[in-house]
């Protein structure tokens, strides 16, 4: 009996942390009522729970219900409050009242006590009698229980499959539906799911795929032994890994695929093999192979251009050289013969091969711009620009004003030297101004200086602005000016070999303002 | 007044012909010119043990063996008297090169004769400290 008590206690601790409350309710309802139906033998009483607290009401053996002295049954006068307990310890000694009870439990709205019956006075007969009937109310319960707990797993288990389903769904679907191909192999590299890109990207089927050895399939370039080399000494190590690697079509031409791969582990966390997706890249190497070639295809031609000017100065340079000898001679040691006109042919002559010589010169020069190791140092801009000032003939007698103390530029020396000659000349050679005026200013940032040359030239119509920096453009006259229309384009590419950039601002017979920025670092 | 040698190497014919002119122009006495038109002729002539030069103008262009190559040739057989360059190449590349192979001096070939003749006379005067007779 004892057993049973507590077993029945446990039972219901169980049956409530499960939450079985309701087949427990029922089953106490049962057993209630079986036991009140054996009135003979059992007594028992039923105490109703008020939200204040307990408040007694006995249950007797319905046909009691007549006897003034068993005033009450089961369903109380109370119905909204459903929580009845129990008293074994009533059970055959009805005025006892010392009682106590000793387990409460509760089903449903029930709250059943049993106490240790053998402290009372139940008879063997008694205890005979309630022992299979405890026995079977336990084993409904136990059922009750257990099917509850059974049917928790079915429903968890259920839900578990249905997402699990759900997902295994979503997951083939989207697998399925991506461009990249996904593959889960054992750690003998046995495929054993290839998504549908799959098929396309290695061109087997997917009943070739399935079962296949990886690497014995898709036939990697470049491995002596792949599977040591991958499969024993990454893979099997759990090391996660992005790939590219070339693999063979079924026909043995080759594509690329960029492979990412991570240990696919069951879920005790050891690793049974890989899982990763496969992306064909054989355009994208493509593409890069041919920007490769065509980056070193541009190199060459680079080099060859390097090579050409360099070869232009050499070569072009020496007849024009003794053009100018012999005419200077033929000028000279034929003086008598020649006439006024005969002379300033000769001029000519000599005017054209100084000019096609600066020309070769610029044109070198433009041409090693970029090639030239360019090494920023830190310099002062108003010495250096006095520097270009004074060593200039052409300058002499305009009036240059520096408005850039104190500015100071990180910037390769003769890049900027060669920059401010050439427009600080222009404002001057093209100025017909009586009094020729060159402004120079400079704006610093925190990562970049700005550099204004103003002239009070006679400016530049707008319809020229953008030829001016155009190599071998001038506006004028070659002749006019003695000029090779490379000066600009040089300064052009000097300042944007550097990241920076020029503008030309002009107003006819105002003046021009050539404005460039360069990067300050 | 000892006499000098000065060798001159160019293959370009008025050029040639503008060292001639040059020299003629300033006149030195007891100074003895002689004109290689390559460097294979110039070294036969230096290696074969007659007079040696005391000053040569070297060109870079040369047919066959180039400028630097003969000047290193110069070097390498022991003989340490001032070699000038006068090339039409100004690249830097070159005149490092020139120099590492053991130039005393590099000039870019002037246009104008005038030029020209002012780098030959302030070469002779720098090499043979002055004033030769005119």
């Amino acid at each position: 009996m004892h057993r049973l008590i507590s077993d029945l206690a446990d039972l219901y601790e169980l049956a409530l942390s499960i939450g079985t409350s309701l087949k427990i309710e029922q089953n106490c309802n049962t057993f209630f009522k079986s036991l009140v139906k054996r009135r003979n033998l059992i007594g028992c009483s039923l105490w109703e729970l008020k939200p204040n607290g307990l408040d007694l009401v006995y249950a007797y053996p319905e046909d009691a219900t007549k006897s003034s002295n068993d005033p009450l049954l089961i369903k109380s006068a109370f119905p909204e409050f459903q929580l009845v307990r129990l008293d074994i310890d009533k059970v055959s000694s009805r005025s006892n009242d010392q009682t106590k009870s000793k387990i409460w439990m509760k089903g449903g709205d029930f709250y059943v006590c049993l106490s240790e019956s053998n402290a009372y006075n139940l008879s063997e007969k008694d205890v005979n009698q309630l022992e299979p009937l405890l026995r079977r109310f336990i084993l409904s319960v136990k059922a009750c229980v257990s099917h509850k707990m059974l049917l928790d797993e079915v429903v968890r288990r259920q839900g578990v499959e249905e997402r699990l389903y759900e997902r295994e769904s979503m997951f083939r679907f989207g697998a399925n539906s991506l461009v990249e191909g996904i593959v889960v192999t054992d750690l003998e590299d046995v495929i054993t799911y290839a998504n549908k890109a799959m098929e396309s990207i290695t061109g087997y089927s997917r009943n070739e795929i399935l079962g296949a050895v990886g690497y014995k399939l898709f036939r990697p370039v470049g491995f002596k032994d792949f599977k040591k080399e991958v499969i024993d000494k990454k893979r099997k190590k759990g090391i996660a890994e992005v790939y590219e690697i070339q693999q063979r079509y079924p026909s043995g031409e080759t594509y690329w695929v960029r492979i990412t791969g991570s240990p696919f582990r069951d879920p005790k966390g050891r690793i049974i093999g890989t899982i990763a997706t496969v992306l064909d890249i054989s355009e994208r190497r493509q593409n890069e192979e041919m920007r490769e070639h065509l980056i070193s295809r541009m190199e060459e031609v680079n080099q060859e251009l390097t090579n050409y000017a360099y070869v232009i100065s050499h070569d072009m340079k020496a007849p024009l050289r003794a053009v100018s000898s012999l005419a200077e001679w033929v000028y000279q040691d034929y003086s008598e013969v020649l006439d006024k006109e005969g002379k300033g042919m000769l001029e000519l002559i000599q005017k054209r091969v100084r000019r096609m010589h600066k020309m070769i010169d610029g044109l070198l020069t433009y041409s090693r711009i970029g090639h030239d190791n360019l090494e920023k140092e830190d310099i002062a801009v108003q010495p250096l620009i006095e520097d270009v000032i004074d060593a200039l003939s052409q300058v002499d007698g305009a009036f240059v004003c520096l408005d850039v103390f104190a500015v100071t530029v990180k910037y390769h020396r003769i890049s900027l030297l060669q920059i401010f000659q050439n427009l600080i000349v222009n404002a001057v050679r093209y100025n017909d101004k009586e009094q020729k005026q060159v402004i120079v200013r400079a704006y610093q940032t925190d990562t970049d200086v700005t550099f204004e040359i103003s002239d009070n030239g006679p400016g530049i119509k707008a319809e020229f602005l953008d030829k001016i920096f155009v190599i071998f453009q001038t506006l004028q006259s070659k002749d006019e000016r003695n000029s090779t229309g490379i000066g600009l384009s040089i300064v052009k590419r000097l300042v944007e070999v550097h990241g920076g950039r020029i503008e030309v601002d002009s107003k006819l017979e105002e003046g021009s303002t050539f404005r460039f920025t360069i990067p300050n670092s | 007044m000892v006499s000098r040698n000065i060798w001159v190497v160019d293959d370009d014919d008025v050029d040639l012909m503008t060292y001639q002119r040059t020299f003629r122009v300033l006149d030195y006495k007891d100074l003895n010119i002689t004109y290689f038109k390559d460097s294979e002729t110039m070294l036969l002539a230096l290696e074969g043990g007659g007079q040696s030069p005391d000053l040569i103008f070297l060109d870079l262009n040369l047919p066959g063996l180039n400028g630097i190559e003969s000047l290193q040739r110069i070097r390498q057989s022991g003989f340490y008297l001032p070699v000038v360059i006068l090339s039409t190449s100004s690249n830097s590349a070159d005149i490092s090169v020139a120099l590492k192979a053991g130039a005393n001096a590099y000039f870019d070939k002037p246009v104008g004769f005038e030029r020209f003749m002012e780098i030959v006379r302030n070469n002779i005067a720098f090499w043979f400290d002055q004033n030769l007779r005119k």
